[in-house]
């Protein structure tokens, strides 16, 4: 069995996270959306009036693209896969939030994510929670994932 | 059922090996979609208009400044940079370069900077070896487009050392800096 690291001593720093239980009986940290800098090209005229590009700062309110991939892919899969495919993808995308809250390795995480029957649709239901931005109640078009099995 | 976020299509995430131009090269560093990405390194050669190619004249010398002040450098800077060094190995719209290139403030933001830097300015890649000694030497002399035979080589390094045109590879080379290190602590010892 994996001796798990403390959820406080691999808390990233200056992550909007929500709390969630998992194997071990901790609360982990999931990212929540968070403020994000974006680069946007500006043309502006320098003292001779040639058109010189610019960098300038945007803001934006979400996940980083990786994150935003796979959330569109779990909810790709929710429409349109197998159940394993939504497992799959949903797994992958708990990690990935769990990992950007905590300095974690990838195995740590997929241990700490092996929840049991019982707990498995709480998890689910508070993931679902942290990205839509809800209370505990998962939105009316968050995406269902099926309560079988995996295949 | 709707998606997660309400969109009503996935956003696409360009495929770095899609978008490579032939002939890329550079240093990889992983950006915001989790894929790692060859930034291209400029290579400088002065002209009218300017030293680096890709251009990034403007944001280097403000990074060169931060430096020497003591001073944040500031991330449009960076982005300035990246950006550049990105379009010079991949096709890739505005769009799809600001998601690439997007951070979140603190942690992100900063290693991003700390990989963007190192790549632009190779400090990771200029060992003192050897062969950069020799193509050091050469470039500094104006030799950097002549073809110099295996058999002269050694001649002109000794003639540009005896002439001081260029440093000893004993005080270039990390190896032999080393060893003379290792000396050093026997004689003590």
């Amino acid at each position: 069995m994996l001796d798990f690291p403390n959820p406080e001593t691999t808390r990233r720093e200056f992550v909007r996270n929500s709390p969630i239980r998992l194997s071990d009986g901790a609360d982990w940290g999931f990212a929540r959306p968070a403020l994000r800098l974006i680069p946007r090209v500006q043309v502006e005229s320098d003292l001779l009036g040639r058109n010189v590009e610019r960098v300038a700062l945007d803001l934006r309110h979400g996940y980083s693209p990786l994150i935003e991939g796979l959330i569109d892919a779990l909810g790709g899969a929710c429409d349109h896969g197998s159940i394993s495919e939504q497992y799959e993808t949903f797994f992958s995308l708990a990690a990935e939030l769990l990992l950007n809250a905590h300095d974690l390795t990838l195995q740590t995480a997929c241990a700490l994510l092996s929840v049991g029957d019982v707990e498995l649709p709480r998890l689910i239901n508070e993931v679902i929670a942290v990205i839509t931005e809800q209370g505990d109640t998962p939105s009316a078009n968050s995406p269902e994932i099926s309560r079988h099995e995996p295949s | 059922m709707a998606s997660v976020t309400g969109s009503s299509s996935p956003r696409k995430i360009p495929l770095e090996f899609d978008r490579r131009k032939p002939g890329a090269c550079g240093t990889f560093v992983t950006l915001a979609d989790g894929q790692a990405w060859l930034l291209a390194q400029p290579s400088y050669r002065p002209k009218a208009d300017g030293l680096t190619t890709p251009d990034v004249d403007r944001p280097l010398d403000r990074v060169f400044e931060c430096s020497i002040l003591n001073e944040p450098f500031s991330l449009c800077d960076l982005w300035e940079v990246a950006r550049k060094a990105l379009k010079a190995n991949y096709e890739l719209s505005e769009d799809e370069l600001a998601n690439l290139l997007s951070v979140s403030p603190g942690q992100e933001a900063e290693s991003f900077g700390k990989a963007i830097l190192e790549a632009i300015l190779a400090s990771e890649i200029a060992e003192k070896s050897f062969t950069n000694w020799v193509r050091a030497s050469l470039l500094a002399n104006g030799l950097g487009q002549t073809d110099v035979p295996a058999r002269d080589l050694l001649n002109v390094l000794t003639i540009l050392v005896a002439t001081n045109r260029t440093i000893p590879l004993s005080r270039f080379a990390d190896a032999c800096r080393l060893q003379d290190e290792r000396n050093r602590l026997e004689t003590l010892l």
